[in-house]
């Protein structure tokens, strides 16, 4: 299993819009996600999960990949949230 | 029930605020809140597999509709508005709100309703709880998916069947929810009448885009009202009559078939030029404060945006302040729906009435003349920095132009102005995208700048002439004090003598030359501004269609003889008198649902 931090730096911060690029992202590969914020961890893959963690704009973030594809889906996970989510306006 | 006031048969008349104007006469469909009540029923042991059943075709038929509604929404809305919907289509699809919902039913014996319901539940309560109203509202979409799947289980007709509907109604409810707003049938629902929301909230964005007559901030009207009573709807006036008396209906009817044919003769001058008789071509721009409010602005015929007020970046709810990145997102997706036509942003100008907790932490005992405008962006730079290169790198995607509100004197002007230059340079050091060529003007809102206007004309690229601070100013007069406010007169003749003071100083230099303060919204006072030699007037949308009317009956010398005569009086009262007797021919009938403009 591998981690990193990554910081919420758009706007709104974990909205529900923003989460939802995260799930559909994180249910691409194969390896089991997770977040955590302080002492909270989320299922990457579950909605749900990631609007009751509540990140706002500023918010570290923990994510963890656990899986044949860890690698990459850390790498992209982790650029979606630096990229704020890919957020237009 | 109503009628508990004891007053059986007469009308009751509701107050809210007007923000989407027009008449709607028609029978309220009531939307029932989130809160239907829910009852926990005992299954017997060998029916739970066909509860669980049951629970599962109402997700995929929830399913179903939000798909085709996130389809619908893309192709009529754009694809922002769509990602709300797939934000709940991931919300059903979410294995643990199945999961836990079918365990629920099986473990405690208990029907769908219920067991889906206490599951939604453990999910937005914890949003419920948050005092801070951007991330209470993460819990929305939650409620939204809940209640839809609720509807499909109980097989009610309900909040989601809008798009369904066959006869006309007007929605009452205590808010709209994004299904709400994006599945509204715009053929039968003819008005919108909701508790909550202001002129900026969703429903007002929504309601205005799609031309629906429409009344916010009515606060507890949806549990005054029941599906069926008769209502009157004035979007303009935001008023609701509701169970109006037979003679009170004839009268409104009436009222709408006027101002029906009057909106279509507008509607029918949006692709018109606004010339003058002579042909003189005048400029007619909005002032807007959202990028989505660039649909209304079209619809009304705006060739451009003369005023982008960039504050609801600041004040709304979400904690901290915007930064560069948002800023350039923001201006980006403005200048692209604008184009080809022109933007002017103005850059911050918080302080006066407009307060922010974030930047604005002292207390000032006198607001409007205290730390506000460009005072505060030289105050706080790295706020003004990211503004400009927002909107720089925004300007290379169309065309922008930039200005500084409460500009007060030339020190300030040219402090900004060097600012703007070292943004310039370090944008191009940067090799970063972005138009250097942005043309920098200054909003003549302060007497002291009027009266200083040949002296920053040799500096500036445009003047935008902000009439509602300029008056408020000059008259000492503050328009939301009731004692004083009839004393607010944009005719004082103080004002005429500013203003042909900043067209001359504009007019010697060659400057481009507009106004973006409420007077221009009015007919009457518009003849004077184009009589003074103002040929771009900026103004809220819906206002343009009357101005234009007015426009294209004016003869430019009858205008330039009125300022000549107006400028003779020595009175407000006797300027408007001559004003209104001389012109009265030229304005149209009855201009009051366009003269309205929205505070």
């Amino acid at each position: 299993m591998i981690r990193r931090e990554a910081v919420i730096s758009n706007a709104l911060g974990l909205h529900a819009r923003a989460a939802a690029r995260f799930v559909q992202l994180a249910s691409r590969f194969k390896s089991r996600i997770q977040i955590a914020n302080g002492g909270r961890t989320a299922d990457g893959k579950s909605i749900l999960g990631l609007l009751a963690l509540i990140g706002n704009e500023g918010t570290r973030l923990t994510i963890s990949a656990d899986g044949s594809d860890e690698q990459e889906a850390l790498r992209q996970l982790v650029d979606l949230v630096e990229a704020r989510f890919g957020e237009e306006g | 029930m109503r009628s508990s006031t004891g007053a059986p048969e007469g009308s009751t008349t509701l107050r809210g605020t007007g923000v989407s104007p027009g008449i709607a006469i028609g029978t309220a469909l009531v939307l029932e809140g989130p809160n239907v009540a829910i009852f926990r029923l005992g299954v017997p042991d060998d029916e739970t597999e066909g509860e669980v059943l049951r629970f599962q075709r109402a997700v995929r038929r929830a399913w179903r509709q939000l798909r085709h509604l996130r389809d619908r929404v893309r192709s009529e809305a754009g694809e922002p508005y769509a990602r709300v919907f797939e934000a709940q289509i991931l919300i059903l699809k979410d294995r643990a709100l199945l999961q836990e919902t079918a365990a629920l039913i099986r473990r405690e014996r208990v029907n769908a309703e219920w067991a889906f319901h206490t599951v939604v539940g453990r999910y937005t309560q914890v949003f419920s709880q948050l005092g801070d109203q951007a991330l209470r509202d993460r819990g929305t979409d939650i409620e939204d998916v809940g209640a839809r799947v609720q509807a499909l289980l109980t097989g009610s007709k309900r909040r989601h069947d809008l798009s369904e509907l066959t006869e006309d109604v007007i929605v009452v409810g205590a808010q709209l929810s994004p299904s709400d707003a994006a599945g509204l049938n715009r053929e039968h629902v003819i008005g919108l009448a909701i508790d909550g929301g202001g002129p900026t909230s969703h429903t007002a964005i929504i309601a205005s885009a799609l031309g629906i007559p429409a009344v916010a901030g009515l606060r507890d009207a949806s549990s005054r009202m029941q599906s069926g009573d008769l209502l009157v709807l004035d979007g303009t006036d935001g008023v609701v009559l509701q169970n109006p008396s037979e003679e009170e209906t004839v009268v409104w009817r009436e009222r709408r078939a006027q101002r029906a044919q009057r909106e279509v003769d507008l509607m029918a001058l949006r692709d018109l030029p606004a010339v003058t008789r002579e042909g003189l071509r005048v400029r007619l721009l909005a002032n807007i404060e959202l990028p989505e409010e660039m649909l209304a602005a079209r619809r009304f015929g705006a060739e451009g945006v003369g005023l982008y007020r960039s504050e609801f970046l600041y004040l709304r709810e979400a904690p901290g302040l915007p930064g560069e990145e948002e800023h350039y997102r923001t201006y980006r997706e403005l200048a692209e729906k604008a184009l080809p036509n022109e933007v002017v942003i103005r850059t911050l100008d918080l302080g006066g009435e407009k307060y922010s907790s974030t930047i604005l932490e002292r207390h000032e005992s006198n607001p409007v003349l205290g730390l506000r405008g460009i005072r505060l962006c030289l105050k706080h730079e790295d706020l003004f920095r990211a503004q400009l290169r927002g909107i720089f790198r925004a300007a290379a995607h169309g065309k922008v132009r930039v200005m500084f509100p409460m500009v007060s004197g030339m020190g300030e002007y040219l402090k900004a102005r060097s600012i703007v230059d070292e943004v310039r340079r370090d944008l191009l050091g940067q090799r970063i995208p972005c138009d250097p060529d942005v043309p920098v003007g200054v909003m003549i809102e302060v007497p002291a700048a009027a009266l200083i206007a040949d002296r920053l004309a040799e500096k500036v690229d445009f003047f935008s002439i902000g009439t509602n601070d300029l008056i408020q100013y000059a008259l000492a007069i503050d328009r939301g004090n009731e004692s004083v406010s009839y004393l607010y007169q944009p005719l004082h003749p103080a004002i005429l003598r500013l203003l042909r003071g900043v067209v001359d100083a504009a007019a010697r230099r060659g400057l481009r030359l507009s106004v973006c303060g409420e007077m221009a919204a009015r007919p009457a006072a518009a003849v004077i501004l184009i009589g003074l030699g103002i040929t771009e007037l900026s103004m809220n949308p819906a206002a343009i269609p009357s101005v234009k009317q007015t426009i294209r009956a004016l003869g430019l010398n009858e205008a330039r003889g009125l300022v000549e005569e107006a400028m003779r009086l020595d009175s407000a009262e006797a300027i408007e008198e001559l004003v209104r007797r001389r012109i009265q021919d030229l304005v149209p009938k009855d201009p009051r649902p366009v003269l309205e403009v929205r505070p």
